[in-house]
């Protein structure tokens, strides 16, 4: 069994830009950085506000499950072919949730 | 399973630049971590040789009465205040510093109030002889900053997106990267194996830490959302939901006499050792006068607890009648927030989960020294770049700095005169001092590896020095102190002389490097024979 580094991590350590060019843009990096954030703020807020169990569940999902998704988020955003993709992706989470939120008001 | 190259090297960058842009605050945390996790311990360490016996056997006799007079006599409290009165009490009390702290959110105030735990008399900044411990427990968080709290939260989630991403890109071979160490081989290999066999045996550690660590320090930050988008700013409202205040406060905005504080604690402890027989007797730890001075004044009256079991609680009222009870029940965001915080607090398997905890912090330090390491030999090993020179120096002076001018601090505890006025400041400012030295020499000039031995050699001196006149100058009290059934002196000792030869054997590991070019053209070989 080979020793060495991986022959994939090297060959594209020393690719540089190639096949494997991820295209790095300033518009998915910005989702990566502040989209996943605002959008994991907001599921968290649409979880503790809308889900159909017990308040005090709904609040546990809804906080707990914000910092997992931001790092989930941050780790899928980049990975979409552009900066355009990734913020619509942020967009096709939040805005829905957003909208059903507004409809629900605060909780009573 | 093998992702595309594509998703690899995405991830690759992903890990590399979270991992490197926060490496040096990574490195901060998890080194003070290992203070953190023993602080008492520290805290007894760094008192005068003339300090009273190691714990004071009788059960504690604080009056409260006279802790809030003093705070009293400091400071105007406003109405609806509140005043949190950390003094924990019962059969044994290790001496120290507690903090009474006054918020006032209308007026904005906010003030803390060092106080003697055992006597509780006001501890003057004048009179304290090393707040040690303190500083580097604060500096685990960055506390010391403005927001610094808050950043520490934002580089644990950094360190989360680090850890993701390396899973992703070792997932093919995470088993075999788990064993594979080639200290043999040029740095490059060697620290990039280092880098994976730690990271993989601290990887449950990590995220633990970084998840416990994100909600911690962001804690405020994250709440904001649900607060105000799904509860229309009602803090209490979503406090009640998490289970952290059963019933809304409710000021009168009239002045309500009350009962004596020792009298409604006196009550309290009478209900809690009553309502939970099972884990009588019940000591308090922590007393929360809310809506201070107020006719709807609350006392929040919380008692000891172990690692990951609620800690009871009760709530009088200003004639110390109970209100209601905490512990009994848990609310399920009170629940997972609990198992957080104890794993992250180590409220658990006593020191000798400490000293594991430990071992990984220090492990998740060399991960970070040694991420930085793969990185800069990766892209750019001559260092033609400017940003991975100072990287590269930041690295040694910042990481390398911080365990010099820790040990320097040990050291000036030893050394600075007990009459010294404002000894604890002056020991701060000379910790400060150091660290900044040390990177500002790292910049200044010469090869950063032989910085880096030089920094080692400095740091094991000290922590070994500290330790050796301990152990010739105090061993009667530490012996005492151990037989006597109180620990923390001895493993305080134990972590400085742990953390001298982890220092030593750095070093020697920086001189073996500096060997290095001799040995590259055989390590190079050895490299492609085993590929």
């Amino acid at each position: 069994m080979s020793n060495a580094p991986s022959p994939v991590a090297e060959g594209l350590a020393r690719s540089g830009r190639g096949r494997a060019d991820p295209g790095h843009s300033r518009a998915r990096t910005l989702a990566a950085l502040l989209g996943a954030p605002l959008t994991a703020g907001i599921v968290g807020a649409g979880l503790a506000r809308l889900l159909p169990v017990a308040e005090s569940w709904s609040a546990a999902w809804g906080y707990h499950v914000l910092v997992p998704l931001w790092v989930l988020l941050a780790c899928v955003l980049p990975m979409q072919r552009s900066g355009l993709r990734a913020w619509s992706l942020c967009a096709a989470i939040a805005v829905p949730l957003g909208a059903a939120l507004l409809v629900a008001g605060p909780r009573p | 399973m093998r992702f595309s190259p594509r998703t690899f090297k995405i991830q690759w960058d992903l890990h590399a630049w979270s991992g490197v842009g926060a490496s040096v605050l990574l490195f901060v945390i998890f080194y003070c971590g290992v203070f953190a996790l023993f602080q008492e311990a520290f805290s007894r360490w760094q008192a005068p040789a003339t300090a009273p016996p190691t714990f004071i056997s009788e059960p504690s006799r604080v009056s409260y009465d006279r802790v809030l007079s003093h705070v009293e006599r400091e400071l105007t409290v406003p109405r609806g205040a509140t005043i949190m009165l950390r003094l924990p009490s019962g059969p044994s009390i290790e001496p120290g510093v507690s903090t009474v702290s006054v918020y006032h959110e209308p007026s904005g105030l906010q003030r803390d109030f060092p106080v003697d735990r055992v006597t509780g008399e006001p501890a003057t900044q004048s009179s304290e002889h090393s707040r040690l411990a303190e500083e580097l427990y604060a500096l685990h968080f960055f506390y010391q900053l403005p927001w610094g709290v808050e950043l520490s939260g934002l580089v644990a989630v950094a360190l989360f997106v680090a850890l993701v991403s390396g899973v992703v890109i070792h997932w093919k071979d995470l088993i075999r990267q788990a064993w594979q160490f080639r200290s043999h081989l040029r740095l490059r290999v060697s620290s990039s194996d280092a880098h994976k066999v730690l990271g993989v045996f601290g990887l449950p550690f990590a995220t633990m830490f970084a998840w416990s660590g994100a909600v911690l320090g962001m804690g405020a930050i994250l709440s904001v959302p649900l607060q105000y988008i799904a509860y229309g700013g009602d803090l209490q409202a979503f406090d009640a939901a998490r289970g952290y205040r059963p019933s809304p406060l409710v000021e009168s905005g009239r002045p309500g006499p009350r009962l004596a504080l020792d009298e409604i604690v006196a009550k309290g402890v009478v209900a809690a050792n009553s309502h939970f027989a099972a884990a009588a007797p019940l000591h308090p730890e922590r007393l929360d006068i809310e809506l201070y001075a107020d006719e709807g004044a609350r006392f929040a009256l919380s008692f000891t607890s172990r690692g990951f079991e609620a800690q009871p609680g009760v709530v009088l009222d200003r004639n110390g009648h109970v209100m209601h009870w905490s512990g009994d029940t848990s609310a399920p965001t009170e629940s997972i927030d609990r198992v957080l915080f104890d794993l992250h607090f180590a409220r658990f398997g006593g020191y000798l989960v400490k000293a594991f905890y430990a071992l990984l912090s220090l492990g998740v330090c060399a991960v970070v020294v040694t991420g930085n390491l793969v990185w800069l030999a990766r892209r750019d090993p001559g260092l033609a770049h400017a940003g991975n020179r100072i990287l590269s120096k930041l690295t040694v002076g910042g990481c390398l700095g911080l365990v010099l001018s820790s040990a320097v601090y040990f050291v000036c505890n030893r050394l600075l005169p007990a009459s010294l006025a404002q000894r604890a400041d002056v020991e701060f400012r000379v910790f400060m001092v150091a660290w900044v030295c040390c990177i500002a020499v790292v910049f200044v000039g010469g090869s950063a590896r032989a910085w880096a031995r030089a920094l080692c050699v400095a740091a094991a001196l000290g922590f070994m020095g500290v330790v050796l006149s301990d152990a010739a100058l105090r061993w009667a009290q530490i012996e005492a102190a151990f037989t006597g059934g109180s620990a923390p002196m001895l493993a305080a000792e134990l972590v400085l002389l742990g953390l001298a030869s982890i220092c030593i054997g750095l070093a020697r590991a920086a001189r073996a490097q500096q060997h290095q070019p001799e040995r590259a053209a055989t390590s190079k070989l050895a490299a492609r024979v085993s590929s």
